[in-house]
């Protein structure tokens, strides 16, 4: 027999609703907020179980490709875990909970409406599953099994329900939450608080996260390559969260290696482009390339969409580099790229940024580069990146994230 | 706000924005012009004229929206931006693209 989508039912006496509501506290209780994602829900099925006088208990989250459920923690079916058992969402008892996001009942299991190997060999002979839904999406399904046949009554559906909608906020905000740690503490190991040194160059930079979108895929590297050039470079992956930071590490490392095959900037953007239009399906990024020349005379630059730099000298405005910007890395076949060569001042500065820096709702865009042309000034590193942040995020903050990056040259 | 509508006239669909496009809403804004560019219609056009914000995700779902677009062997367009949108787009390489001025 096939799982019935859940209507009607008899069985366990209903429970008067402050009993389930003290019970269902039981479940969610403060302590445990305090524990890690498998130990919370572990602890959370074996109370379950109780509420629900079941046998077994399981919960198996969604994974990121959204196409598989993979057992997560289980109370009376361990083995499950340990198996790391997965399940195409649509197949098997949960795969079908999950497809359906509506709760399901088996009251008589046998190896044609469940799949789990883990459930035949265990004697279930009843199961009640309900779907884990956080924002409209189905996240995971929760289920309980009796080892003796068994009617769920539409009391114990709807009880399960409320444990299982507890869990997906519990889930979902621990999830987010280790999320949050790995982008913070990938965007640490990837964007030094200060780039290696290269002798005769003063150099600083800065990373803010948004106020609204946290840590993204905004990135800045700098490097001495072993003919004498200088790489330097300012990004931004499309997106945000662990996911842009993870693309963005991938795209800085891939730049560095073909920096290191040619000096021209045009040329490394086409190679990289070409990565990443077959390797990082949907992705796209903006990024501007420019090389020092070895007599640090002059940077040729070519830019893949990103907002054109600033350069200056001692005494002298800001201003920003006429360049002609190509289109983003990822957003089209085979684009011809171009480079600009500009020439740098022996006591010049080059300063590189992130959108964030300077776009804000209701301004003209050219009204935040004009702020920001009229701060800066040509001094040390730590100076111009310090009158960028303090002109142009002090009063406004940026909901999205900055990168900035300042570079002088140290005349010998 | 963003708002969006389409509208089909003599085998060109046209996708009117207004409003502000950022991360809270751009999906709803790719949705829209994925729809578009699988429609029947065989030019997609994406008007821009009230459009009052855009940031790096808007572009990119432009930018998407004409890949498609070409995949499908589509006409796509980009029409009517102004302002500090146009500004945008201009400063980042992007409008002669968008707006078919190129291949």
């Amino acid at each position: 027999m096939d799982g019935d989508a859940v209507t009607t039912g008899t069985g366990t006496p209903p429970v008067r609703s402050e009993e389930r509501l003290r019970q269902l506290e039981a479940v969610t209780e403060a302590a445990l907020s305090q524990l890690g994602l498998e130990d919370l829900l572990a602890e959370l099925l074996d109370r379950t179980r109780d509420l629900l006088h079941a046998d077994t208990a399981a919960i198996l989250l969604v994974d990121p490709t959204g196409t598989e459920l993979v057992a997560t923690a289980a109370s009376g079916l361990e083995q499950e875990v340990r198996l790391s058992f997965r399940l195409p969402v649509g197949v098997g008892f949960a795969g079908r909970v999950a497809a359906r996001a509506e709760p399901m009942v088996i009251e008589h299991v046998d190896e044609y409406n469940v799949r789990n190997p883990v459930l035949l060999a265990k004697g279930v002979e009843s199961l009640l599953g309900v779907p884990m839904i956080n924002r409209g999406r189905v996240i995971g399904v929760l289920h309980v099994g009796s080892l003796t046949p068994r009617t769920f009554s539409p009391e114990d559906v709807e009880l399960l329900q409320l444990v299982a909608d507890r869990a997906s906020l519990a889930t979902q905000a621990r999830l987010s939450r280790l999320d949050r740690a790995a982008t913070v503490a990938l965007q640490h190991s990837l964007l030094p608080a200060r780039p290696v040194a290269v002798p005769g160059l003063d150099i600083a930079a800065r990373y803010v996260p948004g106020s609204e979108v946290g840590v993204g895929g905004d990135w800045y590297d700098l490097f001495a390559l072993p003919s004498g050039h200088v790489g330097i470079v300012i990004g931004d992956v499309a997106g945000h969260g662990l996911n842009a930071a993870v693309i963005m590490g991938r795209i800085r490392s891939a730049l560095r290696a073909y920096a290191l095959e040619t000096t021209d900037p045009a040329d490394v953007l086409t190679r990289l482009d070409r990565k990443v239009q077959r390797f990082e399906l949907g992705a796209m990024a903006t990024v501007l390339y420019a090389v020092l020349d070895p007599q640090r005379t002059s940077l040729t630059i070519s830019s893949a969409g990103h907002l054109p730099p600033i350069i200056a000298a001692p005494s002298q405005s800001s201003q920003l580099i006429k360049i002609d910007t190509d289109l983003p890395l990822g957003a089209y076949d085979d684009v011809v790229r171009h480079k600009t060569l500009t020439r740098l001042d022996p006591e010049g500065c080059v300063f590189l940024y992130t959108d964030g820096l300077v776009e804000r709702r209701g301004r003209f865009l050219s009204d935040g580069i004009e702020m920001l042309l009229s701060a800066l000034t040509c001094t040390t590193a730590d100076n111009m990146c310090l009158t960028a942040m303090s002109t142009m995020l002090v009063d406004a903050p940026a909901n999205d994230d900055v990168a900035i990056l300042a570079v002088r040259n140290l005349a010998d | 706000m963003l708002s969006l509508s389409s509208h089909v006239d003599a085998g060109t669909v046209t996708v009117t924005v207004s409003g502000e496009i950022d991360l809270a809403n751009v999906d709803e804004l790719a949705d829209e012009i994925v729809s578009a560019v699988r429609g029947e219609a065989t030019t997609v056009v994406v008007d821009l004229a009230g459009v009052t914000f855009i940031d790096s995700v808007g572009i990119t779902a432009l930018l998407k929206g004409r890949r498609l677009a070409d995949e499908h062997g589509k006409a796509y367009r980009a029409t009517g931006a102004e302002g500090l949108v146009r500004q945008l787009l201009d400063l980042t390489g992007v409008w002669t693209h968008l707006s078919g001025q190129t291949s």
